[in-house]
Protein backbone atom coordinates (compact mmCIF):
# COMPACT_ATOMS: atom_id res chain seq x y z
CA UNK A 1 0.00 0.00 0.00
CA UNK A 2 2.45 2.67 0.87
CA UNK A 3 3.67 2.16 -2.88
CA UNK A 4 3.44 5.65 -3.81
CA UNK A 5 1.60 9.10 -2.29
CA UNK A 6 -2.04 7.92 -3.16
CA UNK A 7 -1.46 4.68 -1.83
CA UNK A 8 0.05 6.06 1.58
CA UNK A 9 -3.44 8.23 1.91
CA UNK A 10 -5.70 5.05 1.32
CA UNK A 11 -3.23 3.60 4.07
CA UNK A 12 -3.93 6.46 6.02
CA UNK A 13 -7.67 6.66 5.62
CA UNK A 14 -8.55 3.07 5.95
CA UNK A 15 -9.61 3.35 9.39
CA UNK A 16 -11.97 6.84 8.62
CA UNK A 17 -13.32 5.14 5.85
CA UNK A 18 -14.63 2.31 8.15
CA UNK A 19 -16.02 5.27 10.61
CA UNK A 20 -17.61 6.95 7.38
CA UNK A 21 -19.19 3.42 6.01
CA UNK A 22 -20.64 2.44 9.74
CA UNK A 23 -22.00 5.97 9.51
CA UNK A 24 -23.73 5.46 5.99
CA UNK A 25 -25.21 1.96 6.78
CA UNK A 26 -26.30 3.28 10.10
CA UNK A 27 -27.98 5.84 8.42
CA UNK A 28 -29.30 3.88 5.09
CA UNK A 29 -30.58 1.49 7.75
CA UNK A 30 -32.49 3.88 9.74
CA UNK A 31 -34.36 5.21 6.62
CA UNK A 32 -35.01 2.19 4.88
CA UNK A 33 -36.51 0.04 8.07
CA UNK A 34 -39.03 3.45 8.72
CA UNK A 35 -40.32 3.04 5.12
CA UNK A 36 -42.83 0.23 6.00
CA UNK A 37 -44.49 2.99 8.51
CA UNK A 38 -44.79 5.46 5.65
CA UNK A 39 -46.02 3.80 2.72
CA UNK A 40 -49.13 3.52 3.47
CA UNK A 41 -50.02 6.27 4.84
CA UNK A 42 -50.62 9.19 3.18
CA UNK A 43 -51.08 12.12 5.90
CA UNK A 44 -46.91 13.05 5.74
CA UNK A 45 -47.26 13.41 2.27
CA UNK A 46 -50.33 15.97 2.16
CA UNK A 47 -48.70 18.07 5.45
CA UNK A 48 -45.84 18.40 3.42
CA UNK A 49 -48.22 19.48 0.62
CA UNK A 50 -49.90 21.89 3.16
CA UNK A 51 -46.62 23.74 3.45
CA UNK A 52 -45.02 26.64 1.87
CA UNK A 53 -42.91 25.45 -1.57
CA UNK A 54 -40.06 26.86 0.40
CA UNK A 55 -40.19 24.93 2.81
CA UNK A 56 -40.76 21.91 0.85
CA UNK A 57 -37.96 22.96 -1.54
CA UNK A 58 -35.63 22.16 1.46
CA UNK A 59 -37.27 19.13 2.37
CA UNK A 60 -36.83 16.77 -0.81
CA UNK A 61 -38.50 18.67 -3.13
CA UNK A 62 -41.68 20.33 -4.26
CA UNK A 63 -44.98 18.21 -4.55
CA UNK A 64 -42.50 15.34 -3.72
CA UNK A 65 -44.75 11.75 -2.91
CA UNK A 66 -42.85 10.40 0.50
CA UNK A 67 -44.65 7.03 0.11
CA UNK A 68 -43.45 5.93 -3.08
CA UNK A 69 -39.75 4.19 -2.30
CA UNK A 70 -37.87 6.98 -4.73
CA UNK A 71 -39.63 9.87 -3.09
CA UNK A 72 -38.48 8.32 0.38
CA UNK A 73 -35.29 7.86 -0.43
CA UNK A 74 -34.54 11.40 -1.91
CA UNK A 75 -36.33 13.26 0.84
CA UNK A 76 -34.39 11.32 3.61
CA UNK A 77 -30.63 11.19 1.98
CA UNK A 78 -30.54 11.82 -1.72
CA UNK A 79 -31.82 15.64 -1.04
CA UNK A 80 -30.09 16.06 1.98
CA UNK A 81 -28.19 13.54 4.48
CA UNK A 82 -26.29 11.86 1.44
CA UNK A 83 -24.75 14.74 -0.23
CA UNK A 84 -23.99 16.05 2.96
CA UNK A 85 -22.43 12.81 3.89
CA UNK A 86 -20.31 12.92 0.65
CA UNK A 87 -19.34 16.35 0.32
CA UNK A 88 -18.01 16.65 3.87
CA UNK A 89 -16.21 13.29 3.40
CA UNK A 90 -14.74 14.67 0.16
CA UNK A 91 -14.09 18.26 1.42
CA UNK A 92 -12.24 16.84 4.43
CA UNK A 93 -10.10 14.45 1.58
CA UNK A 94 -9.38 17.05 -0.43
CA UNK A 95 -8.46 19.73 1.46
CA UNK A 96 -6.24 17.64 3.59
CA UNK A 97 -4.32 15.84 0.53
CA UNK A 98 -1.60 18.48 -0.04
CA UNK A 99 -2.91 20.47 3.03
CA UNK A 100 -2.44 18.95 5.67
CA UNK A 101 1.07 17.66 4.58
CA UNK A 102 1.81 21.18 4.43
CA UNK A 103 0.74 22.19 7.66
CA UNK A 104 1.85 19.16 9.42
CA UNK A 105 5.76 19.71 7.76
CA UNK A 106 5.85 16.30 6.40
CA UNK A 107 5.80 17.61 2.54
CA UNK A 108 9.55 18.57 3.64
CA UNK A 109 10.10 15.02 2.59
CA UNK A 110 7.19 14.08 0.71
CA UNK A 111 8.53 16.54 -2.05
CA UNK A 112 12.25 16.10 -1.87
CA UNK A 113 11.81 12.53 -2.96
CA UNK A 114 12.09 12.20 -7.37
CA UNK A 115 8.43 12.13 -7.48
CA UNK A 116 7.21 15.56 -9.65
CA UNK A 117 4.81 17.34 -7.65
CA UNK A 118 1.98 16.89 -10.56
CA UNK A 119 2.07 13.55 -10.00
CA UNK A 120 1.73 13.45 -6.01
CA UNK A 121 -0.88 15.65 -6.74
CA UNK A 122 -2.64 13.36 -9.49
CA UNK A 123 -2.13 10.35 -7.50
CA UNK A 124 -3.53 11.94 -4.21
CA UNK A 125 -6.75 12.58 -6.25
CA UNK A 126 -6.87 9.59 -7.00
CA UNK A 127 -6.90 8.23 -3.54
CA UNK A 128 -9.74 10.54 -2.83
CA UNK A 129 -11.75 9.19 -6.18
CA UNK A 130 -11.22 5.61 -4.55
CA UNK A 131 -12.08 6.28 -1.21
CA UNK A 132 -15.15 7.93 -2.36
CA UNK A 133 -16.29 5.41 -4.74
CA UNK A 134 -15.94 2.85 -1.69
CA UNK A 135 -17.97 4.94 0.43
CA UNK A 136 -20.37 4.96 -2.70
CA UNK A 137 -20.40 1.08 -2.82
CA UNK A 138 -21.19 0.89 0.64
CA UNK A 139 -24.40 2.96 0.23
CA UNK A 140 -25.10 0.83 -3.08
CA UNK A 141 -25.20 -1.96 -1.32
CA UNK A 142 -26.50 -0.84 1.60
CA UNK A 143 -29.50 0.65 0.51
CA UNK A 144 -30.07 -2.28 -1.95
CA UNK A 145 -30.06 -4.57 0.23
CA UNK A 146 -31.76 -2.88 3.15
CA UNK A 147 -34.36 -1.41 0.63
CA UNK A 148 -35.16 -4.96 -0.15
CA UNK A 149 -35.55 -6.21 3.58
CA UNK A 150 -38.12 -3.76 4.13
CA UNK A 151 -40.14 -4.03 0.81
CA UNK A 152 -39.17 -0.58 -0.35
CA UNK A 153 -38.74 -1.31 -4.00
CA UNK A 154 -35.91 0.55 -5.56
CA UNK A 155 -34.20 -0.91 -8.79
CA UNK A 156 -30.40 -1.84 -8.65
CA UNK A 157 -30.17 0.54 -11.86
CA UNK A 158 -31.65 3.30 -9.93
CA UNK A 159 -29.96 2.78 -6.60
CA UNK A 160 -26.50 2.46 -8.36
CA UNK A 161 -27.08 5.76 -10.63
CA UNK A 162 -27.89 7.27 -6.98
CA UNK A 163 -25.03 6.22 -5.60
CA UNK A 164 -22.76 7.18 -8.76
CA UNK A 165 -24.06 10.49 -8.34
CA UNK A 166 -22.69 10.79 -4.73
CA UNK A 167 -19.72 9.84 -5.49
CA UNK A 168 -18.96 12.49 -7.86
CA UNK A 169 -21.10 15.04 -5.89
CA UNK A 170 -18.43 14.86 -3.15
CA UNK A 171 -15.31 14.28 -6.43
CA UNK A 172 -15.89 17.45 -7.42
CA UNK A 173 -15.90 19.26 -3.86
CA UNK A 174 -12.99 17.20 -2.68
CA UNK A 175 -11.69 18.81 -6.14
CA UNK A 176 -12.45 22.05 -5.12
CA UNK A 177 -11.07 21.91 -1.72
CA UNK A 178 -7.68 20.43 -3.19
CA UNK A 179 -7.73 23.51 -5.71
CA UNK A 180 -8.06 25.62 -3.71
CA UNK A 181 -5.43 24.50 -1.10
CA UNK A 182 -3.26 23.99 -4.09
CA UNK A 183 -3.36 27.58 -4.63
CA UNK A 184 -3.68 29.03 -0.87
CA UNK A 185 -1.32 26.77 0.94
CA UNK A 186 -2.66 25.01 4.23
CA UNK A 187 -3.82 28.11 6.03
CA UNK A 188 -5.84 28.95 3.27
CA UNK A 189 -9.06 27.60 4.84
CA UNK A 190 -9.73 25.77 1.25
CA UNK A 191 -12.36 22.88 3.57
CA UNK A 192 -14.29 26.57 5.03
CA UNK A 193 -14.05 28.21 1.00
CA UNK A 194 -15.32 24.99 -0.19
CA UNK A 195 -17.95 24.10 2.59
CA UNK A 196 -19.30 27.52 1.98
CA UNK A 197 -19.62 27.28 -1.75
CA UNK A 198 -21.36 23.54 -0.84
CA UNK A 199 -23.60 24.92 1.01
CA UNK A 200 -24.41 27.91 -1.52
CA UNK A 201 -24.79 25.48 -4.38
CA UNK A 202 -27.22 23.54 -2.52
CA UNK A 203 -29.54 26.69 -1.43
CA UNK A 204 -29.03 27.82 -5.07
CA UNK A 205 -30.72 24.33 -6.45
CA UNK A 206 -33.26 23.81 -3.75
CA UNK A 207 -34.59 27.60 -4.53
CA UNK A 208 -34.55 27.48 -8.20
CA UNK A 209 -38.14 25.44 -8.05
CA UNK A 210 -39.76 28.22 -6.17
CA UNK A 211 -37.39 31.09 -7.54
CA UNK A 212 -37.96 31.65 -11.22
CA UNK A 213 -35.08 34.53 -11.69
CA UNK A 214 -32.79 31.28 -10.44
CA UNK A 215 -34.27 29.14 -13.29
CA UNK A 216 -30.83 29.15 -15.54
CA UNK A 217 -28.70 29.84 -13.32
CA UNK A 218 -29.00 26.66 -11.06
CA UNK A 219 -26.78 24.92 -13.57
CA UNK A 220 -24.02 26.89 -12.16
CA UNK A 221 -24.76 24.42 -9.32
CA UNK A 222 -23.33 20.79 -9.02
CA UNK A 223 -26.31 20.04 -6.79
CA UNK A 224 -28.14 20.49 -9.97
CA UNK A 225 -26.52 18.18 -12.14
CA UNK A 226 -26.40 15.54 -8.96
CA UNK A 227 -29.96 15.51 -8.80
CA UNK A 228 -31.92 17.18 -11.34
CA UNK A 229 -32.61 14.23 -13.22
CA UNK A 230 -33.46 12.23 -9.96
CA UNK A 231 -31.19 9.44 -10.26
CA UNK A 232 -32.84 7.36 -7.80
CA UNK A 233 -36.26 7.54 -9.50
CA UNK A 234 -34.68 7.90 -13.99
CA UNK A 235 -31.30 5.61 -13.27
CA UNK A 236 -28.35 7.23 -14.82
CA UNK A 237 -28.51 10.57 -17.23
CA UNK A 238 -25.16 10.34 -18.34
CA UNK A 239 -25.31 13.80 -19.39
CA UNK A 240 -25.48 14.99 -15.53
CA UNK A 241 -22.69 12.16 -14.65
CA UNK A 242 -20.73 13.62 -17.61
CA UNK A 243 -20.88 17.46 -16.22
CA UNK A 244 -19.49 16.01 -12.77
CA UNK A 245 -16.97 14.18 -13.92
CA UNK A 246 -15.84 17.20 -16.39
CA UNK A 247 -15.87 19.56 -13.33
CA UNK A 248 -13.91 16.78 -10.85
CA UNK A 249 -10.70 16.75 -14.32
CA UNK A 250 -11.10 20.32 -14.42
CA UNK A 251 -10.50 20.84 -10.56
CA UNK A 252 -7.87 18.89 -10.10
CA UNK A 253 -5.87 19.77 -13.05
CA UNK A 254 -6.34 23.47 -11.87
CA UNK A 255 -4.73 22.05 -8.64
CA UNK A 256 -1.94 20.41 -9.91
CA UNK A 257 -0.91 23.46 -12.30
CA UNK A 258 -1.37 25.76 -9.14
CA UNK A 259 0.73 23.68 -6.86
CA UNK A 260 3.33 22.80 -9.43
CA UNK A 261 3.66 26.84 -9.45
CA UNK A 262 4.04 27.87 -5.47
CA UNK A 263 6.37 27.83 -2.47
CA UNK A 264 5.77 24.40 -0.49
CA UNK A 265 4.68 26.47 3.06
CA UNK A 266 6.50 24.34 5.82
CA UNK A 267 6.48 25.51 9.08
CA UNK B 1 28.84 12.10 -13.40
CA UNK B 2 30.92 14.77 -12.45
CA UNK B 3 34.78 15.40 -12.98
CA UNK B 4 36.52 15.63 -10.49
CA UNK B 5 36.70 19.07 -9.41
CA UNK B 6 33.59 20.27 -10.54
CA UNK B 7 30.62 22.13 -8.29
CA UNK B 8 28.45 19.94 -6.68
CA UNK B 9 26.52 22.75 -6.00
CA UNK B 10 26.04 26.37 -7.58
CA UNK B 11 24.67 29.24 -6.60
CA UNK B 12 23.89 32.16 -8.55
CA UNK B 13 22.86 35.83 -7.44
CA UNK B 14 20.13 34.38 -5.27
CA UNK B 15 17.44 36.72 -4.21
CA UNK B 16 14.40 35.81 -2.47
CA UNK B 17 11.53 37.90 -1.55
CA UNK B 18 8.50 37.50 0.45
CA UNK B 19 6.20 40.33 -0.48
CA UNK B 20 8.33 43.53 1.09
CA UNK B 21 10.40 41.28 3.21
CA UNK B 22 13.92 40.25 1.63
CA UNK B 23 15.23 36.49 3.25
CA UNK B 24 18.35 36.67 0.24
CA UNK B 25 19.88 39.34 -0.83
CA UNK B 26 22.30 37.70 -3.79
CA UNK B 27 24.18 34.49 -2.56
CA UNK B 28 26.62 33.34 -4.86
CA UNK B 29 28.49 30.40 -3.88
CA UNK B 30 30.07 27.19 -4.90
CA UNK B 31 30.32 23.66 -3.03
CA UNK B 32 32.96 21.33 -4.60
CA UNK B 33 32.15 18.34 -5.34
CA UNK B 34 32.91 15.54 -2.55
CA UNK B 35 33.41 18.13 -0.19
CA UNK B 36 31.56 18.48 3.33
CA UNK B 37 30.96 22.17 3.34
CA UNK B 38 29.26 24.03 6.00
CA UNK B 39 27.01 26.35 5.70
CA UNK B 40 27.01 29.16 9.26
CA UNK B 41 24.87 31.61 10.61
CA UNK B 42 22.96 32.49 13.43
CA UNK B 43 19.11 31.76 13.30
CA UNK B 44 17.23 33.26 10.59
CA UNK B 45 20.03 34.00 8.27
CA UNK B 46 18.83 32.09 5.64
CA UNK B 47 20.41 29.29 5.63
CA UNK B 48 17.22 26.97 5.71
CA UNK B 49 15.53 29.69 2.97
CA UNK B 50 18.81 28.37 0.41
CA UNK B 51 18.30 24.81 1.10
CA UNK B 52 14.78 24.58 0.07
CA UNK B 53 15.62 26.42 -3.25
CA UNK B 54 18.24 23.94 -3.47
CA UNK B 55 15.48 21.29 -3.04
CA UNK B 56 12.72 23.38 -5.16
CA UNK B 57 10.31 23.40 -2.25
CA UNK B 58 10.33 27.34 -2.69
CA UNK B 59 11.57 29.02 -5.79
CA UNK B 60 14.04 31.91 -6.12
CA UNK B 61 12.65 35.68 -6.94
CA UNK B 62 16.02 36.17 -8.60
CA UNK B 63 18.82 34.06 -9.99
CA UNK B 64 19.68 30.32 -9.66
CA UNK B 65 21.02 27.12 -7.86
CA UNK B 66 22.51 24.03 -10.42
CA UNK B 67 22.98 21.16 -8.11
CA UNK B 68 25.47 18.38 -10.21
CA UNK B 69 25.10 20.89 -13.43
CA UNK B 70 21.38 20.51 -13.12
CA UNK B 71 18.49 23.08 -12.56
CA UNK B 72 17.14 22.93 -9.86
CA UNK B 73 14.00 24.34 -11.21
CA UNK B 74 13.79 22.34 -14.62
CA UNK B 75 15.60 19.02 -13.21
CA UNK B 76 14.16 18.58 -9.87
CA UNK B 77 13.41 14.74 -10.12
CA UNK B 78 17.02 13.83 -11.39
CA UNK B 79 18.57 16.21 -8.64
CA UNK B 80 15.69 14.51 -6.12
CA UNK B 81 16.90 10.96 -7.23
CA UNK B 82 20.86 11.78 -6.20
CA UNK B 83 20.24 13.43 -2.79
CA UNK B 84 19.50 12.55 0.46
CA UNK B 85 18.07 15.37 3.00
CA UNK B 86 17.53 15.73 6.49
CA UNK B 87 14.93 18.73 6.98
CA UNK B 88 15.72 20.86 9.93
CA UNK B 89 12.42 20.71 11.83
CA UNK B 90 11.95 17.45 10.84
CA UNK B 91 8.48 16.08 11.10
CA UNK B 92 7.45 12.48 9.62
CA UNK B 93 3.49 10.69 9.82
CA UNK B 94 2.81 10.34 13.42
CA UNK B 95 0.70 7.29 12.66
CA UNK B 96 2.94 5.06 10.58
CA UNK B 97 5.89 3.44 12.04
CA UNK B 98 9.65 3.79 11.83
CA UNK B 99 9.95 0.78 9.15
CA UNK B 100 6.74 2.11 7.31
CA UNK B 101 7.92 5.59 6.85
CA UNK B 102 10.94 3.98 5.49
CA UNK B 103 9.65 1.77 3.20
CA UNK B 104 6.93 4.12 1.75
CA UNK B 105 10.41 6.84 0.92
CA UNK B 106 12.13 4.11 -0.18
CA UNK B 107 9.51 2.82 -2.68
CA UNK B 108 9.27 6.90 -3.84
CA UNK B 109 13.17 6.32 -5.00
CA UNK B 110 11.84 3.22 -6.63
CA UNK B 111 13.17 1.07 -3.75
CA UNK B 112 16.68 2.78 -3.83
CA UNK B 113 18.30 1.70 -0.22
CA UNK B 114 15.40 -0.64 1.03
CA UNK B 115 17.91 -3.24 1.76
CA UNK B 116 19.90 -0.80 4.32
CA UNK B 117 16.90 0.16 6.34
CA UNK B 118 17.75 -2.32 9.05
CA UNK B 119 21.53 -2.31 9.00
CA UNK B 120 21.02 1.51 9.44
CA UNK B 121 18.65 0.90 12.22
CA UNK B 122 20.87 -1.38 13.65
CA UNK B 123 23.73 0.66 13.45
CA UNK B 124 21.36 3.64 15.73
CA UNK B 125 20.09 1.23 17.72
CA UNK B 126 16.76 2.42 16.60
CA UNK B 127 13.48 0.11 16.84
CA UNK B 128 11.18 0.07 13.34
CA UNK B 129 8.28 -1.09 14.75
CA UNK B 130 7.28 1.75 16.93
CA UNK B 131 4.72 4.45 15.71
CA UNK B 132 6.62 7.69 15.21
CA UNK B 133 4.41 9.01 17.34
CA UNK B 134 5.30 6.43 20.37
CA UNK B 135 9.30 7.56 19.84
CA UNK B 136 11.47 10.26 21.64
CA UNK B 137 13.07 13.16 19.33
CA UNK B 138 16.36 11.68 18.82
CA UNK B 139 14.64 8.71 17.49
CA UNK B 140 12.91 10.43 15.14
CA UNK B 141 16.38 12.46 14.39
CA UNK B 142 16.99 8.46 13.36
CA UNK B 143 14.45 7.53 10.93
CA UNK B 144 15.52 10.93 9.14
CA UNK B 145 19.03 9.84 9.25
CA UNK B 146 18.35 6.62 7.85
CA UNK B 147 16.10 8.05 4.72
CA UNK B 148 18.91 10.69 4.25
CA UNK B 149 21.34 7.84 3.87
CA UNK B 150 20.07 4.83 2.71
CA UNK B 151 20.53 5.42 -0.60
CA UNK B 152 23.88 6.07 -0.68
CA UNK B 153 23.07 9.77 -2.50
CA UNK B 154 25.49 11.89 -4.34
CA UNK B 155 25.10 14.51 -2.27
CA UNK B 156 23.49 14.66 1.60
CA UNK B 157 21.82 17.97 2.28
CA UNK B 158 21.62 17.81 6.29
CA UNK B 159 20.06 20.90 8.18
CA UNK B 160 21.08 20.99 11.54
CA UNK B 161 22.01 17.39 11.61
CA UNK B 162 22.87 16.58 15.30
CA UNK B 163 20.55 19.08 16.96
CA UNK B 164 18.67 17.15 19.71
CA UNK B 165 20.72 14.00 19.30
CA UNK B 166 22.59 12.19 22.23
CA UNK B 167 26.50 13.06 21.88
CA UNK B 168 26.62 9.06 21.37
CA UNK B 169 24.43 9.63 17.92
CA UNK B 170 26.21 12.38 17.62
CA UNK B 171 29.07 10.61 16.94
CA UNK B 172 27.60 7.85 15.08
CA UNK B 173 26.42 10.53 12.41
CA UNK B 174 29.72 12.09 12.12
CA UNK B 175 31.06 8.50 11.05
CA UNK B 176 28.39 8.30 8.54
CA UNK B 177 29.44 11.45 7.09
CA UNK B 178 32.81 10.42 6.90
CA UNK B 179 32.13 7.37 5.24
CA UNK B 180 29.84 9.34 2.29
CA UNK B 181 32.70 11.79 1.95
CA UNK B 182 35.36 8.57 1.79
CA UNK B 183 33.55 7.00 -1.14
CA UNK B 184 32.84 10.49 -2.85
CA UNK B 185 29.99 12.19 -1.74
CA UNK B 186 29.18 16.09 -1.27
CA UNK B 187 27.27 16.72 1.77
CA UNK B 188 26.38 20.21 2.87
CA UNK B 189 25.38 20.79 6.09
CA UNK B 190 24.08 23.92 8.14
CA UNK B 191 24.86 24.63 11.65
CA UNK B 192 25.34 26.59 14.50
CA UNK B 193 27.11 23.80 16.51
CA UNK B 194 30.94 24.83 16.24
CA UNK B 195 32.21 21.05 17.36
CA UNK B 196 29.91 19.67 14.70
CA UNK B 197 31.30 22.01 11.69
CA UNK B 198 34.82 21.71 12.89
CA UNK B 199 34.50 17.69 12.98
CA UNK B 200 32.81 17.91 9.73
CA UNK B 201 33.58 20.85 7.38
CA UNK B 202 36.10 20.82 4.93
CA UNK B 203 34.97 24.50 4.33
CA UNK B 204 32.62 26.92 5.46
CA UNK B 205 30.34 29.63 4.31
CA UNK B 206 28.76 32.45 6.70
CA UNK B 207 25.99 33.46 6.06
CA UNK B 208 24.35 36.81 7.60
CA UNK B 209 20.90 38.75 7.35
CA UNK B 210 20.54 36.67 3.92
CA UNK B 211 23.73 37.92 2.91
CA UNK B 212 27.34 35.54 2.21
CA UNK B 213 29.92 37.03 4.82
CA UNK B 214 33.12 34.97 3.65
CA UNK B 215 33.87 31.45 2.80
CA UNK B 216 37.07 29.71 3.48
CA UNK B 217 38.52 26.54 4.90
CA UNK B 218 38.50 25.97 8.45
CA UNK B 219 42.13 26.88 8.87
CA UNK B 220 41.69 29.50 7.11
CA UNK B 221 39.08 31.13 9.11
CA UNK B 222 41.37 30.14 12.00
CA UNK B 223 44.43 31.99 10.51
CA UNK B 224 42.28 34.77 10.07
CA UNK B 225 40.87 34.50 13.85
CA UNK B 226 41.85 37.06 16.74
CA UNK B 227 45.02 35.14 18.75
CA UNK B 228 45.25 35.28 22.16
CA UNK B 229 48.78 35.65 22.87
CA UNK B 230 50.52 35.71 26.14
CA UNK B 231 54.00 36.45 26.70
CA UNK B 232 56.30 35.86 30.36
CA UNK B 233 59.47 37.48 30.78
CA UNK B 234 62.58 37.11 32.61
CA UNK B 235 62.97 40.64 33.55
CA UNK B 236 60.25 43.63 33.70
CA UNK B 237 59.94 45.24 30.04
CA UNK B 238 58.70 47.96 28.07
CA UNK B 239 55.65 46.58 26.37
CA UNK B 240 55.70 49.18 23.33
CA UNK B 241 56.93 47.39 20.65
CA UNK B 242 54.31 44.82 20.91
CA UNK B 243 51.69 47.66 20.91
CA UNK B 244 53.26 49.24 17.60
CA UNK B 245 52.68 45.93 15.85
CA UNK B 246 50.06 45.69 13.43
CA UNK B 247 46.97 43.69 14.37
CA UNK B 248 47.44 44.19 18.08
CA UNK B 249 44.74 45.29 20.42
CA UNK B 250 43.55 44.95 23.77
CA UNK B 251 47.27 44.91 25.56
CA UNK B 252 47.28 43.91 29.13
CA UNK B 253 51.00 44.59 30.56
CA UNK B 254 52.56 43.69 34.19
CA UNK B 255 55.94 44.37 34.75
CA UNK B 256 57.05 40.93 33.41
CA UNK B 257 53.72 40.05 31.56
CA UNK B 258 52.38 40.75 28.53
CA UNK B 259 48.75 39.65 27.39
CA UNK B 260 47.43 40.54 24.11
CA UNK B 261 45.25 39.54 21.09
CA UNK B 262 46.53 39.88 17.56
CA UNK B 263 45.25 39.44 14.03
CA UNK B 264 48.64 40.52 12.42
CA UNK B 265 51.30 38.27 10.64
CA UNK B 266 52.86 36.18 13.41
CA UNK B 267 56.28 36.75 11.59
CA UNK B 268 56.17 39.90 13.02
CA UNK B 269 55.25 39.34 16.57
CA UNK B 270 58.07 36.81 16.40
CA UNK B 271 60.49 39.51 15.60
CA UNK B 272 59.21 41.67 18.01
CA UNK B 273 59.38 39.55 20.81
CA UNK B 274 63.03 37.81 19.49
CA UNK B 275 64.32 41.44 20.99
CA UNK B 276 62.80 40.78 24.47
CA UNK B 277 64.12 38.65 27.43
CA UNK B 278 60.97 35.94 26.77
CA UNK B 279 60.64 33.27 29.11
CA UNK B 280 57.17 31.78 28.14
CA UNK B 281 55.00 32.36 25.33
CA UNK B 282 51.73 31.03 24.43
CA UNK B 283 49.10 31.51 22.42
CA UNK B 284 46.23 29.04 22.55
CA UNK B 285 44.49 27.55 18.99
CA UNK B 286 41.70 29.67 17.93
CA UNK B 287 37.96 27.97 18.51
CA UNK B 288 35.84 28.68 15.70
CA UNK B 289 33.80 30.57 17.95
CA UNK B 290 35.61 33.37 18.52
CA UNK B 291 36.09 33.63 14.56
CA UNK B 292 32.16 33.49 14.67
CA UNK B 293 31.46 35.91 17.02
CA UNK B 294 34.32 38.23 15.86
CA UNK B 295 32.43 37.99 11.80
CA UNK B 296 28.88 37.80 13.66
CA UNK B 297 29.79 40.71 15.81
CA UNK B 298 31.54 42.90 13.06
CA UNK B 299 28.60 44.27 11.67
CA UNK B 300 28.32 42.20 8.89
CA UNK B 301 31.15 43.14 6.78
CA UNK B 302 33.73 40.77 6.30
CA UNK B 303 36.87 40.12 7.86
Amino acid sequence: MLRNAGGKTLFEQRRPLLWWSLGVVAMVLIIVAYYPSVRNDQSLTDFMESLPEAAQAFSGGVGIDFSSPEGWANSQFFANVGPLIFILYGVILGAGAIGREEDRGTAELLLTMPVARRRIVIEKALAFVALLIALGLVLFVSLLFGARAFDMELGAGDVLAASVQSILLGATFASLALAISCALGPRGHAAAISGAVAFASFILYSLAPVVESLDKVQKASPFYWYQADDPVANGFNLGHTGVLIAATAVLVALAVWLFDRRDVQVA
Amino acid sequence: MDAGGANAIEVRGLVKRYGRFQALHGIDLDVHAGEAFGFIGPNGAGKTTVIRILLDLLRPSEGEVRVFGLDSRADTRRIHARLGYVPGDLTLWEKMTGRDVLEFLANMRGGAGAERIEPLAERLNLTLDRRIKELSRGNREKVGLIQAFMHEPDLLVLDEPTSGLDPLVQHEVFAMVDAATERGATVFFSSHYLNEVERIADRVGLIREGRMLTVDTVAGLKRRAKRRVDVTFTEPVDPAPLEALRGAGDVRAAPNRVELTFTGEMAELIAALAEMPVEVLTTPEPDLEEVFLGLYGGGGDAA
